[in-house]
């Protein structure tokens, strides 16, 4: 009995002492818990106000750690910095009851403060919420199980001496690789307050209490056990001075995790799910589907490419296509085909042009794209490899029609021989349609000289090297270059087949000339004006694109504007600055090359 | 000399570790990008942010190891016991210390002159000017930091208090002036910047600043270092101890400050919260009306229990069992919303607006969340819209359908992805076409939409658009294309398209101008795409013209878009919202 009384007056002193030490430090803490308070609360209105019960939760949640922090830390820091804490040691009160009080005090002093907003913000929800005592007594249970989980963990954190600010910076730095997904709170000592609030108005979340409680008592009980091993010999250790070098190396190691925790989330790259549930597009085969039977002759077409690239590439490099209708509008669809969606292992294409050797050759062209992530397009040395690739394979074992067609166009707009060895500019002045059956016939005469074995293992190395699961990069364009063998020999065959394409009958849908300048706009967005040498033909738009102000090409997710012209000059406006670095061209579609035509892309400078 | 130079260099090797380990992660992190298909703001931008963080904390650590300890800890008596004078000292800690920091340029400058240079073709001498200047920029940071820590390592642990403080008092400062943010690009981005004929303009006004924290640090802390740095350090110093107030009090002050003007304003909106209210508990409600409002309010309690029976009946589920329904809501901000557990309506909402809010609440009961909210948004509020219409018959005050089909912006993929759609078009678009593709699930299946949330049950984990909508019609007993062929003739219309809007867009000062061209009456604003729905800008034009006040706006540019009204008395039709940049 007289051992319980001396507890009881010893725990009382300590209790007055801890109180004499830290009741300006919590009443500090308790009054800027004011404006916290205000600044949730005018945060919410901010948005409609729509539920001002939760930012009295919100305000525990957010604002709450901080005091915590402050003070369970200063409970068992000061007398470790005083060095109080040996005396105290040496006196008869034992170490868990100093503890204890240390936590009686700091969770009586913060409870307090918690409730205290809490109700205050509950108080003044009540003037136009439906506020239940039944829900204000839930959510102050909510909100003190959070604010204990919050100080038991803090209070064991604390007992790590020097290294508990390192312990928080790597805890907190983590919680980056978990930005995306709020739902790992539930699994945290936060669990208490982490569902929305108004969720707890007919159901109390037991889940939530239990976890954050179970958070608790494992805080503490570590604490205990740090508190009292050996007489607190790894406190005692921790809490001793560190060296310079010490100090040096545990904020490096903290400072490169939290880089490593900001970097990892950025690498990964999201995937697309579960298009193996639509049906296939050609019963048995999966690489090919579509939610639209109509669409099985496209995938019938485009199988067949397929077939032959799979052969080159092999197994490793399938990729599911999926077929999609593209969308009724009051305006035709930029392309008869276009990819909507892309990742490593699905392809999503929006088609809306019949079935025909343009649709395969596009679709081919977004396929290697899709496999080179991209990379290919702005791979100068075997652009025209690619660009061809898909009508190639579109027209094989039959006359190529389309492509001699596109290239005849092309020389009778002036191509040469010359031209070939500079692929960039052939794609600026004639367009990708046309320049992709220019290729063509380039890929043809490669085949027909080097053979279908070496073309495939070619085409392999410098297209469809499969990426071992992973997201195509840099690392890929260490890949080998295609051997070409002798290239000027190449160009002449090309060449060649260009020149017999005109042999093709010949239909006039050539463009006028155009001129495109910059209209005088002071201090304004960019105005295009044009000027046609002849009347336009029907449908022609005018086409204008950003380029990248550095390197003056265009990329894929840059601005692009169209506007319908009619008549043979005005002036077209555009989003973009004025000061920036923009091309434009004139473009129309030909049924009979199944092609845009443009009139070359030119850059509009200031 | 040499001998101090290898304690020092000992002292800070785990440091350069660290510096080489960040780098050989920040290299790996670009190697695994498709570089070449990236803009020159991509490529120099990826996680250049996360790397100045990284380095200008390096670089303050490096300093703040530096010169202070000695004292702090006494070394520097043995230090005196060296034949080398205090100068020579400070010295060799300042070049010591220095070195991390240039390594640290000098991987910024490698890597990003790497990814700048080697990938990006073609790229010529402006991409050498590129790197050039964010070297320079981030030197000038570093170098800011690098002073800052050797100046603060005299206070110890208590440098590292006052760097957070000041980035928090920084991080305040930019939040009320974005124009601030220039001075602290650490969170704001190093590479928010306009480009001017393919040059980057920026600000001197920083750099000048950053160059004079860093000579200011330095040059403080090598005069500490020769005299009074004993007295400074010493236990009670009352510099020290003003300095350690200063620390705590400078966060506390923004604080009270910014909760002073907080509170301000909320005593504003405070008179709205006394508005007489009553309460009104039906079998499933408890409704709080105002007062005001009582003959609206009552019109919606009698309607409340006839319509979740509908409701019952419709989802044929037995729904929430208890709902709050308060009807005190800012009819500013929203016309009714559903939380979990409740729902808010303005005061003198209708009860159509109710059973949306309803809807929702027996559609959440229902789902528990399973399918893919990119994917479900539309249908949610479309089929909330659809049972409104159904039960009610009242349609007032949506954005318009056939508006949205005539300006190209009802593609039914589009539908599936509700950020990529968001990012493009009006977010509130999605109330008409919903309600018109829950149409078309009812016209193509024969049965109500609410098929659609029953069939979400059996969903697989994350699912795409395409496929989780495959699953769900064919769960309804339809099919997609059928659905989509549906949608297309609900919407199809003889109107052609509508005429495109347009803005001329100046700056005079502080204040940005947009003269409107076209049909267009209205501006809606945003600073980006991630921007909540709640914070969009309206302004509606005056003699053809939008006014907005550039301090509204964050970075170096902004999204608009133009409204156009289709019928008098209607909400304007957006347009695709468009990115305007401003102008320098």
């Amino acid at each position: 009995m007289s051992t319980l009384r001396a507890l009881l007056r010893s725990g009382v002193a300590l209790l007055l002492m801890e109180l004499r030490q830290h009741l300006g430090t919590a009443l500090l803490l308790a009054m800027l818990t004011v404006p916290a308070m205000f600044i949730g609360l005018i945060f919410a209105m901010a948005q409609g106000g729509a539920s001002v019960a939760a930012v009295g939760a919100g305000v525990v949640y957010y604002w709450m750690p901080i005091p915590v922090l402050v003070l369970m830390q200063r409970l068992v820091v000061h007398e470790r910095a005083d060095g109080t804490h040996s005396f105290l040691a040496a006196l008869p009160p034992p170490m868990w009851l100093r503890l204890t009080v240390k936590l009686i005090v700091g969770l009586a002093l913060l409870e307090l403060m918690s409730s205290a907003a809490l109700l205050t913000v509950l108080a003044i929800a009540w003037l136009r919420e439906i506020i239940t005592l039944a829900w204000v007594a839930q959510l102050v249970v909510q909100a003190g199980v959070y604010v204990a989980a919050w100080s038991a963990v803090t209070l064991a954190a604390t007992h790590l001496g020097r290294f508990r600010s390192w312990f928080w910076l790597v805890l907190l730095g983590s919680l980056e690789l978990f930005d995306d997904d709020t739902r790992w709170q539930a699994w945290t000592w936060l669990a208490a307050l982490a569902a929305p609030t108004d969720a707890g108005r007919h159901a109390v979340p037991w889940a939530g209490l239990g976890v954050s409680a179970a958070y608790t008592l494992g805080a503490l009980l570590i604490a205990y056990a740090l508190a009292g091993w050996r007489g607190g010999a790894l406190p005692a250790a921790w809490f001793r001075e560190s060296s310079t070098r010490d100090r040096v190396a545990g904020a490096s190691l903290v400072l490169l995790w939290m880089l490593i925790a900001e970097v990892l989330p950025e690498v990964g790259r999201p995937e697309l799910h579960g298009w193996e549930l639509v049906p296939e597009a050609v019963a048995g085969d999966a690489r090919v589907r579509s939610f639209d039977p109509a669409l099985q002759p496209h995938a019938v077409a485009l199988l067949r490419a397929l077939d032959h690239l799979d052969a080159w590439a092999g197994p490793g490099a399938r990729t599911t296509i999926a077929l999609t209708p593209e969308a009724h509008g009051p305006t035709p669809p930029e392309a008869p085909v276009r990819v909507w969606d892309a990742d490593d292992a699905t392809l999503v294409l929006r088609v809306a042009g019949p079935a025909n050797a343009d649709f395969v050759a596009r679709a081919v062209d977004g396929l290697l794209e899709q496999r080179s992530s991209g990379l290919l397009a702005h791979a100068a040395d075997r652009a025209w490899l690619r660009d061809g690739l898909g009508l190639y394979l579109a027209e094989l074992g039959q006359e190529p029609i389309l492509a001699k067609r596109r290239a005849a166009w092309a020389v009778r707009d002036g191509l040469d021989r010359a031209a070939l060895a500079d692929w960039r500019e052939v794609r600026r002045r004639y367009g990708a349609d046309v320049a992709a059956g220019i290729a063509a016939l380039g890929v043809r005469a490669w085949v027909d000289e080097a053979g279908e074995a070496r073309t495939g293992a070619v085409v392999q190395a410098a297209l469809l090297t499969p990426r071992s699961g992973g997201p195509a990069s840099v690392l890929g364009l260490y890949r080998s270059k295609p051997d070409l063998g002798d290239e000027e020999a190449l160009r002449e065959r090309w060449w060649q087949h260009v020149a017999d394409a005109t042999d093709l009958p010949y239909e006039d849908d050539a463009l006028p000339e155009v001129l495109l300048f910059r209209s005088p706009a002071e201090l304004s967005n960019l105005d295009l004006g044009y000027t046609a040498a002849a009347a336009l033909p029907a449908g022609a738009e005018l086409i204008a694109r950003e380029l990248d102000p550095v390197r003056g090409v265009f990329l894929k997710d840059s601005p692009v504007w169209r506007s319908p012209i009619a008549a043979p000059t005005g002036v077209v406006p555009t989003w973009a600055a004025e000061w920036s670095a923009v091309e434009a061209t004139v473009s129309v579609w030909s049924e009979a090359q199944q092609a845009h035509l443009i009139t070359g892309w030119v850059e509009v400078s200031r | 000399m040499i001998a101090l130079l290898r304690k020092e260099l000992e002292e800070l090797a785990p440091l350069l570790l660290a510096v080489l380990a960040g780098a050989v992660v920040w290299v790996a992190a670009h190697l695994t990008q498709s570089l070449p298909t990236w803009s020159v703001r991509e490529a120099l931008g990826y996680l250049l942010e996360d790397w100045t963080m990284f380095a200008c904390l390096l670089a303050f650590a490096s300093g703040h190891s530096r010169v202070g300890p000695e004292f702090v800890h006494g070394t520097i008596h043995f230090m005196e016991g060296l034949p080398t004078s205090r100068v020579r000292m400070f010295a060799v800690k300042l070049v010591a210390g220095a070195l991390p920091v240039a390594l640290l340029l000098a991987v910024t400058v490698a890597v990003k002159g790497w990814a700048l240079s080697a990938w990006l073709d073609p790229a010529g001498g402006s991409v050498a000017l590129v790197t050039a200047w964010a070297s320079l920029q981030i030197g000038l940071l570093l170098y800011a930091c690098y002073g800052a820590g050797l100046f603060l390592s005299w206070f110890g642990a208590m440098g590292w208090a006052a760097f957070g403080s000041f980035g928090f008092g920084m991080l305040f400062l930019s939040v009320i002036s974005p124009g601030a943010r220039a001075w602290f690009p650490l969170i704001w981005g190093v590479v928010d910047l306009v480009w001017v004929d393919g040059w980057p303009v920026t600000r001197v006004g920083p750099l000048l600043g950053w160059a004079f924290t860093g000579t200011a640090g330095i040059g403080m802390s090598g005069l500490l270092f020769l005299g009074p740095g004993d007295r400074l350090v010493k236990t009670g110093s009352a510099l020290a101890a003003v300095f350690r107030a200063l620390v705590f009090a400078a966060p506390g002050c923004i604080l009270v400050v910014f909760g002073g003007f907080s509170g301000l304003a909320f005593l504003v909106t405070l008179p709205s919260f006394f508005e007489p209210t009553f309460r009104v508990d039906t079998e499933h409600f408890r409704f709080l009306g105002q007062r005001a409002h009582e003959a609206e309010v009552r019109a919606v309690i009698d309607a409340s229990e006839g319509y979740r029976a509908q409701l019952v009946t419709l989802f044929e589920a037995p729904g929430p069992q208890r709902v709050d329904v308060e009807m005190t809501g800012s009819a500013e901000h929203f016309a009714g919303l559903a939380l979990y557990g409740k729902v808010q309506l303005a005061p003198a909402e209708s009860p159509a607006t109710l059973v949306h809010e309803l809807s929702h609440a027996f559609s959440q009961e229902l789902r528990h969340g399973r399918a893919n909210d990119d994917a479900w948004r539309f249908f949610e509020e479309g089929l909330a819209t659809w049972v409104a219409r159904d039960l009610t018959g009242d349609e007032a005050g949506l954005p318009s359908a056939p508006g949205a089909w005539r300006s190209g912006q009802a593609d039914w993929m589009l539908l599936f992805e509700d950020k990529r759609r968001t990012e493009r078009f009006d977010p509130d678009q999605v109330y008409p076409l919903g309600a018109i593709w829950a149409e078309a699930v009812a016209e193509a299946s024969g049965r109500a939409p609410t098929c659609v949330v029953r069939a979400s049950l059996d969903l697989p984990n994350h699912l795409d658009g395409g496929p989780q909508w495959t699953k769900m019609l064919s769960g309804c007993g339809t099919s997609l294309p059928a659905v989509i062929a549906a949608y297309d003739r609900l919407l199809q219309s003889d109107a052609g398209p509508l005429p495109e809007s347009h803005a001329r867009v100046w700056r005079e000062g502080s204040w940005l101008y947009l003269a409107l061209s076209g049909d267009a009456t209205a501006c809606r604003v945003r600073s980006n795409a991630k921007d909540p729905r709640e914070q969009y800008g309206v302004y509606e034009a005056t003699d053809g013209r939008c006014d907005l006040w550039r301090g509204t706006l964050n970075s170096s540019s902004f999204d608009l878009q133009l409204g156009t009204v289709l019928e008098p008395g209607e909400p304007p039709s957006w347009g695709p919202w468009h990115t305007v940049v401003i102008p320098p």
